[in-house]
């Protein structure tokens, strides 16, 4: 489980608005719960550790801890999956 | 049959540690049942584990394809031969988890709680954390379980080891590390089936725990250090999925695809063709004239070989498509399409449905299974057919030729026009749809995107075959009884020889022995005769003159309505009809077949049948009308009733019917004549 330093200040942003190369947590999904559910068992749990791999339409992450699981997202739904990012 | 013997329940605990103290072990050599029934082994895993590789690798040929029972989500049964006897293996669909609320978990579920044999989850060496919670679900099912850990040779060389014998001690569950793409670790696994166990650990139900049991098993089988640089992936993906360079590279290889399959596939069509041609003329030499023959000929082989020309492109169409797919392209393709069928109301995964139309509607539709949203899966197979298929090519060939005999430029024009007509009728007619009967905002779509690598010719050769045989066994039969059909209405009733016919006859008697040659045209000409008397009064011809009053506003007289009317049924047999209609002989490529269909007159004697208008109000028709009994047939099963097909047929007729006049319209109003 991977979470972000106490003494780090944080905030929680939608996956658009990250860049490449940065790394974040997963916070939650705010989508329907099948969706929700979806990611989750693809790897877009909370607490996951993410790296943006490319930004805008496909988003591109990478997933968990060693990186090994590579998904895309439309636009629309990277808009509403929220990461915790160091500032 | 193996006998699986549960564990009492007073000893399961759900904490990650818990044990269900020593593992059962069944008996190892019961592998079939007293009666030869072969154990009942599911295949499970999460989508690109290699699973279809590892099933193709264990059966080989020796698997069926069926659907599951009251679904339209296939399924393939297949039979491993192992030492201890034989072993029939499910593949069941791809799932990320069998808990979700998704007709494939719910399939996968149901599977599981008929209690079979013993289940092989597949999971991939080279991201083991993310396949665990899988296993965790299906080792809460307390079923007879062994693991495969598959693409190990992809792991090892990635530098990423997993610790088999220490899962194996934790699991209580034989773990089998292997490479399904190179064979390596194959006997152990076929053995490791035929002796699953019951796992010592189950994971436990709420959230933390589950996340608990994870880490502790990626942990154990230290799979969670290796990190992979994957920056040439990164631009690869970056390339592919460019909002312009994505495009271009797109257009590139479908057009790549597109070349194989009309130049290609040609060589074996065109022996198919001429195969079943050959069949039936030595048929119908050796056997003596008459309705029976005329059956055989004209239906049955006529049909059977109607329905096995298409095979090629089919096959070619998904061996390309499952070569592509091995690759990791078509994953990003996904998303580049998504971005130009959006708009349109159709996700990104119609593109391979809409793809495989152009081929044949019919696996094209089957395609489109793969569409999660029920609204955007009927939109798209109530729109697939207006997609151009290798039926409508003889048409095409046929109205354009007649339109610019001399200037090929044009006519390719004009062809690559239809092309882009049918899909710009395809995508608009699904914008429509979805904005009224199958309104509804789309579902976002997640795609996991595999890692890029050389695709398996012998998966993609397998994928051909499997719907090669789909193909064949859902349109064959249709196909065949539709030409019987069509013979028969043409056949019957029977008309006397034309007074015509009967002087040609007996001029051709009365110079047999001086001038034979002179004879055998006589006849031949008399024979052609009697064949357009005969459709002229037949059922077919009374329907075509039934149906002129409808059809003349667009162009078409009672003759080109009975090669339409018989087109509605197969789109292929529409040049074959016209020739016969027009000639006497069904072989368009026959001797001057094609310039008397050219210069055949209308009742009044001077006006032609195929002005340049009907021509062109004749392609239109063509290009957008439903005329396809096994697509309706398929549209009504896949879409869920006959409604659909019902309101297919209606739309794609209304739009041909009134795109034609238009056409006619415009041409009579420019001087076209």
């Amino acid at each position: 489980m991977a979470t972000l330093p106490e003494t780090t200040t944080r905030r929680i942003v939608p996956l658009t608005q990250l860049k490449r190369g940065d790394r974040g947590v997963v916070s939650e999904a705010r989508t329907d719960d099948e969706s929700k559910a979806l990611l989750g068992a693809m790897g877009l749990r909370a607490n996951e550790p993410i790296r943006l791999c490319r930004h805008g339409e496909p988003c591109i992450v990478m997933t968990g801890a060693c990186e090994s699981c590579r998904i895309g997202l439309t636009r629309r739904l990277a808009d509403r999956v929220f990461v915790e990012v160091a500032m | 049959m193996l006998a699986p013997r549960r564990p009492s329940t007073a000893i399961m605990s759900d904490t990650p540690s818990a044990s269900l103290g020593p593992s059962d072990e069944l008996p190892g050599d019961a592998a079939n049942d007293a009666a030869g029934q072969p154990a009942h082994v599911i295949l499970l895993g999460i989508p690109n584990t290699g699973k279809t590789t590892l099933f193709n690798r264990l059966c080989g040929l020796r698997h069926k394809t069926a659907n599951f029972p009251g679904t339209t989500l296939e399924s393939r049964i297949g039979s491993v031969k192992a030492e201890a006897g034989t072993l029939r293996l499910d593949d069941l669909p791809g799932v990320y988890s069998i808990e979700l609320n998704q007709h494939e978990a719910r399939v996968c579920r149901e599977t599981l709680e008929g209690s079979p044999d013993a289940v092989c989850v597949v999971l991939d060496a080279t991201s083991l954390p993310r396949n665990l919670q899988l296993l965790g679900e299906v080792l809460r099912r307390r079923l007879p379980t062994v693991v495969a850990i598959n693409m190990i040779d992809l792991a090892r060389r990635r530098g990423i080891a997993v610790n088999t014998e220490a899962m194996e001690a934790e699991l209580g569950i034989p773990v089998v590390a292997i490479s399904a793409r190179s064979g390596e670790g194959i006997d152990r696994l076929t053995s490791a089936m035929t002796n699953p166990r019951y796992a010592r650990t189950t994971m436990p139900s709420d959230a933390d725990g589950e996340r608990a049991w994870v880490d502790r098993l990626a942990q154990v089988a230290e799979a969670d250090t290796a990190t992979l640089d994957d920056t040439l992936t990164d631009r690869l993906d970056r390339a592919f999925t460019h909002p312009v360079l994505g495009i271009a590279v797109f257009a590139i290889v479908m057009t790549g695809v597109f070349w194989a399959l009309f130049r290609l596939a040609t060589i074996p069509m065109d022996f198919i063709d001429s195969m079943f041609g050959q069949f039936g003329a030595w048929v119908a030499g050796v056997l003596p004239e008459g309705l029976i023959t005329s059956m055989l000929v004209d239906g049955v082989i006529a049909g059977v070989g109607g329905a096995a020309v298409f095979l090629p492109q089919i096959c070619l169409l998904f061996f390309l498509f499952s070569l592509l797919e091995d690759t990791g392209y078509l994953a990003r393709a996904t998303f580049v399409v998504d971005r130009l069928l959006r708009p349109f109301g159709l996700p990104g995964h119609a593109f391979i449905p809409l793809l495989s139309s152009h081929a044949c509607a019919l696996p094209g539709i089957m395609a489109a299974r793969a569409i999660p949203d029920r609204r955007e899966r009927i939109a798209t197979i109530l729109v697939a057919p207006f997609m151009t298929c290798s039926a409508r090519l003889p048409v095409y060939v046929l109205l354009t030729t007649l339109l610019f005999r001399d200037r090929p430029a044009l006519a390719a024009l004009a062809f690559t026009g239809c092309y882009a007509l049918g899909a710009l009728a395809g995508v608009f007619s699904a914008l429509l749809f979805r904005r009224t009967i199958l309104r509804g905002e789309g579902r976002p779509m997640a795609l996991e995107l595999p890692s890029y690598k050389q695709p398996s010719v012998r998966d993609a050769l397998m994928s051909a075959w499997d719907r090669g045989l789909v193909f064949a066994k859902n349109a064959g039969s249709v196909i065949l009884a539709i030409s019987i059909v069509l013979w028969w209405l043409a056949a019957y009733p029977v008309s006397q020889p034309s007074v015509g016919s009967v002087v040609l006859t007996q001029g051709a008697s009365m110079v047999a022995e001086s001038q034979p040659e002179h004879a055998e045209e006589l006849i031949a000409q008399a024979k052609a005769l009697d064949a357009t008397a005969q459709l002229e009064h037949s059922f077919a011809g009374i329907l075509g003159h039934a149906v002129e009053p409808v059809m003349s506003p667009i162009g078409f007289d009672w003759r080109i309505s009975i090669g339409v009317l018989s087109s509605f049924a197969a789109r292929e047999v529409f040049v074959s009809t016209m020739a016969v209609v027009f000639t006497g002989e069904d072989d368009i490529e026959g001797a001057g077949v094609f310039e008397r269909i050219r210069d055949a007159k209308r009742d009044d004697g001077v006006t032609p049948v195929i002005t340049r208008a009907t021509a062109w109000s004749l392609l239109v028709f063509f290009v957008l009308a439903m005329q396809c009994l096994p697509t309706l047939v398929l549209t009504a099963r896949e879409a869920g009733g006959w409604k659909w097909a019902g309101l297919q047929f209606v739309w794609m007729t209304g739009v041909a019917y009134g795109a034609s006049l238009i056409t006619i319209t415009i041409c009579h109003a420019a001087g076209v004549t």
